[in-house]
Parts: C-alpha cells; structure tokens; sequence
C-alpha cells in the first residue's frame, strides 16, 4: 500500500466520519419567532381514529415570512462546525487531486499516457 | 471478477465506450478554462434532479397543501431548509454557468461548421433550464411567486392570434388558480426534466461526434494544438472545478437560505416590488420600457415580437455567421458584447 493509497483511505474516512457529523450538528431551522414544538403536542391532541391534522391549520396561522435561520447557539456551532470540516475536506481533496493531476501530467509528458486510436482497418472487397 | 466482468461485456458491450473515454483527447490551450463550464453544468443539474426529488417526497402540488408543505419541509423535515436551499441555489448556479458556457462559445466562434446543431441544441438547453425556473418559482405558492407568475404568464398574451390561448394553456383557465400550479408542477417534474435529458443526450453524443472545437486562431494557422489526455489528466482537473463549486454552492445555501413567504391569496390585490428571479430581470425591465402603444400596436406585442426575434438570431446563429474563419469574430463578437453590457445595465436598472 503506498502513500496515496494511505492518503485516500484516510480521507475516505474522514469523509464518512462527516456523514455522521451532518445531520446531528445541523438540525431543521424554525420559523424566526415560532417557539419549538414541544415533543407531545404532535400526539396529544389528536383521538384514536382521528385523521391527523392538516398542515394547512398551522399554515393558516402564519402571515409573516418564514426564515430559516438557526434557534439556538448549538445550532449555530454545528454548523460552523459542519463548515470547518467542508472546508478542511475541500482543501484536503484539491490538494490530493493537485499532486494527482501533476503525476499525470508528468507521464503524459513522458510519452506513458494512453496510446493513440489506431486508424480503423478498411474494408476488403469480397471475393 | 473476470467472469462477472465478461458477463457484463457480452450483453452491455461497454469496452468500446471504455476505450473511447481512454483514447480521447481535450485541446490545451490558453481558452481550455472554458471547457470546465460545461461539466459544471452537469454537476449543478445532477445537484438539482437528487434534491428535487428529495423535495417532491413531502411536496403537495395543490393550493391548500403548496406553501404549507414547503412550510413543513422547512421546519419539520431534518435538513429540509438545507435541501430547499441547495435546490434553489443549483438552480441559481446551474443558469448562471449555462449563460457562461453559452457566452464563452459564442466568443470562441465554437459553433462554426460542423458544430451548428451542437449549438442549437445548446440553445433548447438554454431555454428548457430557463423554463425550469420560471415553473419552480410558483411552486412556494407564496405572494410574490402568484404575482410574478401572473406577469409572467400575462406576456403570451401580446403574441398575436395565437397569445390568449398560449396563456391559456400555461394557466390552465383564465388566471393562475390550482390548475396552473398543478400544470406548472407536472411541467417542472416531469415534462421538463424528461424533455432536458434527451436534448442533453442530443447534446452530448454531438459533442462526442465532433470533439471539443479548436481555437479560432490555431484553426486559421492550420496548427496542430496540444492535447491533454481525458483520463485521468482532465478529469482530475474537472473533479477540482466540482469539488470547489460544491463546497461554495453548500456555503452559500446555508448562510443565505431562501424564505418562504405567507400562502398566496388569490383574492388579493397584488403586492408591491413584483420581480421575477434574476435570469428574467433585463427581459421585465425592456417590456416596462415600451410604451402602451407604438404606431397603433400594443407597445408589448413589440417588445415580445424584438426579444423572440432575438430568440431567433440566437438560435440560427451559426447559419447566420457564415463568414470564412479569417472574417470571422468581430460583428458576433460586437453583438454579444453589446447584449452581455445592456442585459446587465437593465438587470441592475430593474433591482433600483
């Protein structure tokens, strides 16, 4: 296994680690002023066999435009922590991509890159 | 391995597309930055078709549900607003580096013979991306996506014979109501798409069949260019260009992601500072410059009649630029000039 391989492997995981960062760092954003759901109030009002209710009855309620913006400061840090990580993976994949394509470039250089098409054979009249 | 692999190879015969990609070439010149903008394309579009779909699991097509199931996907959907975001964003990206793309190869002359329906078709690409704007902008069903669609699909109506009915249609009945949203929300996921992916095939296997245009200059010196290897000297470059793209397109759509407004009201008079999205503004301010009536016609039916002629000019392009290599460049050049100047004069003009 040599460096690059080593080096992939790493930021192979690194990138998954990010998979389990993403959706417990940034949660759902709420409307600017709307207090959060409390955890019963989805099943507390509704009776056994009822239909549940409408998304229409709390829209119905809102004149004022909804902005997605983080509610709390461990929401805002999450994603600043997201961010950080984009970023650092980012850097991390240019930089692995630069020193690729410069290894490429210098085989194409040398002459080791793919050979060029060969000239399609013509056809020979039948007998 | 060698046995699935020969399996796959005697029903899918890829070998000869692997040997294709491995055998082909990009020109390296100083102009191959441009090249980029075209797989760009494809990056922001594939963005747009994952999230899109992601959006239309919770999404309801109908007055009462509309804004309230945006409103849901927003508050209640884990990373919704963030899908939301990107979805809006791509789309923002995806026209933008659509005008570049198109722009640069006008500058290049890249559609001269034999490219000619590779241009056209680049054209219909253009017009489809831009119908996919103007269709996702009412789906909120917000205010100022009712409004701006009433504009909007107020302006076939100036087309002669043909206009009302044309409004007609896009409307489904004499005003934006529940049937227009349904029409535009089938048009925006399906029609659309589908139409967008056999022009692109279209586009692609032109492109393919003719190879990436050379250089106006290394063409009229008769010049054999560099080249550069597709695999993997190229695509290592372009998987930087994505790589750097995505990460700003993510940025953006989390420190800028776009509001929803209150549900529509279609009893309600019309808001103040109707706009449509950006890609629009130098075509909304040009129709607000025309006068009510010019020697008798609807000063619109001018407007409309001098921006489909443009429409034209564009798409017949490379028949109309016939000139020699040696003529060629300068009056295209001048013209597209001239509109990249006036369409963002009157784009800032519209946003004072």
């Amino acid at each position: 296994m040599n460096r690059s391989h080593r080096a992939l492997i790493l930021i192979g995981a690194w990138l998954i680690g990010g998979l389990a960062v993403l959706p417990t760092s940034v949660p759902a954003a709420q409307a600017s002023g709307t207090p959060p759901a409390s955890p019963v109030s989805k099943q507390e009002l509704r009776a056994p066999g009822t239909p549940p209710a409408s998304p229409v009855s709390k829209q119905e309620l809102r004149t004022e435009p909804l902005r997605p913006a983080p509610q709390t400061i461990r929401e805002k840090w999450g994603i600043r922590v997201f961010l950080a990580w984009l970023w650092f993976t980012t850097g991390a994949l240019l930089y692995l991509f630069r020193r690729l394509v410069r290894e490429a470039d210098r085989v194409h250089g040398l002459g080791y890159s793919t050979p060029k098409p060969t000239p399609p054979k013509k056809c020979e009249p039948q007998s | 391995m060698s046995r699935i692999g020969a399996w796959f190879e005697r029903r899918l015969g890829m070998s000869g597309i692997i040997k294709f990609l491995s055998q082909k070439e990009v020109p390296q010149h100083e102009h191959t930055v441009w090249y980029y903008t075209g797989s760009a394309v494809l990056l922001f579009l594939a963005i747009q078709i994952v999230t899109g779909i992601m959006l239309a699991l919770y999404y309801q097509p109908t007055i009462e549900g509309a804004n309230a199931s945006v409103a849901r996907i927003m508050t209640e959907i884990p990373l919704g607003w963030l899908i939301r975001s990107v979805h809006s964003w791509s789309a923002t990206f995806m026209i933008a580096i659509v005008f570049v793309h198109m722009l640069s190869i006008a500058f290049l002359k890249s559609y001269r013979a034999p490219r000619e329906l590779t241009w056209a078709t680049g054209v219909v690409l253009l017009a489809l991306s831009l119908a996919f704007g103007f269709t996702g902008y009412l789906l909120p069903w917000d205010e100022l996506s009712l409004a701006a669609t009433k504009v909007g699909t107020d302006l076939p109506k100036a087309i002669p014979v043909v206009g009302a009915w044309l409004t007609k249609v896009m409307r489904g009945g004499e005003d934006v109501a529940g049937d227009t949203l349904t029409r535009f929300f089938i048009v925006h996921v399906c029609v659309l798409p589908l139409s967008l992916l056999a022009v692109l095939g279209g586009h692609i296997f032109l492109i393919q069949r003719h190879g990436i245009s050379l250089p106006l200059r290394a063409e009229r010196k008769n010049e054999t260019p560099r080249t550069l290897p597709f695999w993997p000297n190229f695509v290592l470059r372009e998987a930087m260009v994505w790589l750097a793209l995505f990460s700003g397109l993510l940025t953006i759509a989390i420190f800028f992601a776009p509001s929803l407004g209150p549900a529509a009201d279609l009893m309600a008079p019309a808001p103040a500072g109707i706009k449509p999205e950006w890609y629009f503004l130098f075509l909304f301010q040009t129709l607000k410059l025309f006068p009510a009536n010019i020697l008798g016609v609807p000063g619109e039916t001018v407007g409309v009649g001098l921006i489909t002629v443009a429409a034209a000019w564009l798409f017949f392009l490379p028949l109309i630029d016939t000139r020699p290599a040696e003529k060629k460049g300068r009056v295209v050049t001048g013209v597209l000039a001239a509109f990249l100047v006036y369409a963002l004069a009157m784009s800032v003009w519209s946003l004072l």
